[in-house]
């Protein structure tokens, strides 16, 4: 008997409504001809006057298709049982509107964690006493008083910022760079906790689309 | 000579340590990947990253050093509304981190009316703001 093996990741990007499972699935079958049929196969169609919508869809839905065009063949899944298709509709707008649009997001964002960065540093120093401090130990190492501009403070200035790069890891060329920041690594984690937490929501609410809403493709309202 | 080698190393390992402790603090409280999310910008992720470094680093200088600031209204209006914006988001993801109010409202099992909760607490910070800026002595 044949054998289909499937590796579908956690979350599939679309802009297209008739998902087939080439769109959701690397698939492997020793028999390359099925193995050209079985990517084809339909697995569902989306609503497409909602422009922006997440579905979250159980592999018995990825069985039932196949089952129903080939009922004898072997199903391995290797990847997710349950995962999210996040449908975003191609933008009605011109292109540049949109990219206006996304800079313009971009934009408000580094001024948030501009001056967001800039307040914490000086909460931080503020809170501690920072001054103060710097006031007693440049009195411990050279038994006079300082102005509170010394060698001392520069060092500070300096420490800080190659502190922050060497954390970030940041001004590396990113081929050169062979682990990812710290940011990009909190940016996997929050999509992959956003993903779980959409799939387990579905699941309480019975949202989930699986082999029960076959008929005619289309995805329950 | 000594005095001002070991200055500058006391300076350079504190701001060192200094750095990594609050930039690490910034990015596990998870903002940036938030608003990344949100503004659905997450391929500007690196930018996101040198704004924060720029901006930790000219707050830092700004609090150290003491400089003339230029920029007037237009810059205090700036820093005032984005950095309230910030401690908006941190102020919560704080709370969110804790998981204080998930483990409050399991244990009064509260299952409707999530949104308030967070509409109370936005309201509830900014009069406490408002009344500690405006009021208080």
């Amino acid at each position: 008997m044949e054998t289909v093996y499937l590796k579908i990741p956690k979350e599939i990007k679309v802009n297209h409504i008739e998902i087939v499972l080439k769109d959701i699935a690397s698939l492997y079958c020793q028999d390359k001809k099925q193995q050209k049929k079985l990517e084809t196969i339909l697995l569902l169609k989306l609503d497409p006057k909602r422009k922006q919508e997440k579905y979250i869809v159980s592999f018995l839905r990825v069985i039932a298709v196949i089952k129903e065009v080939y009922p004898d063949i072997d199903i391995e899944n290797i990847g997710e049982t349950d995962f999210v298709i996040a449908y975003n509709a191609k933008d009605t707008l011109p292109k540049n509107i949109c990219d206006i649009l996304e800079w313009g997001k971009t934009i408000l964002v580094c001024l948030i964690l501009f001056f967001g960065a800039a307040f914490t540093i000086m909460a931080f120093n503020t809170d501690v006493g920072v001054d103060e401090l710097f006031d007693k130990v440049y009195f411990l190492v050279t038994k006079t008083k300082g102005d509170g501009k010394s060698i001392l403070e520069l060092s500070y200035c300096i420490g800080l910022p190659v502190g922050i790069i060497v954390f970030f890891d940041h001004f590396k060329p990113a081929v050169r760079r062979q682990d990812p920041t710290p940011m990009e690594v909190q940016m996997r984690t929050y999509e992959e906790d956003v993903n779980n937490v959409l799939i387990q929501n579905a699941a309480r609410e019975g949202r989930t689309i699986d082999e029960t809403s076959l008929d005619g493709n289309n995805v329950k309202s | 000579m000594f005095q001002t080698i070991v200055l500058i190393f006391i300076g350079i390992s504190a701001g060192f340590a200094v750095s990594c402790g609050v930039f690490a603090f910034i990015s596990m409280i998870g903002i940036p990947p938030r608003l990344a999310g949100r503004t659905h910008t997450a391929n500007h992720i690196s930018l996101y990253e040198t704004m924060i470094i720029l901006g930790g680093i000219l707050g830092n200088l700004i609090t150290i050093l003491n400089p003339d600031v230029l920029g007037g209204k237009i810059a205090l209006c700036s820093f005032g509304f984005f950095s309230g914006i910030f401690v908006g988001c941190m102020a919560l993801a704080l709370a969110e981190v804790l998981k204080a109010i998930p483990v409050f409202a399991h244990r009064i099992s509260l299952r409707k009316g999530m949104a308030w909760l967070v509409v109370a607490t936005a309201a509830g910070k900014f009069c406490g703001a408002f009344y500690q800026f405006f009021f208080s002595e």
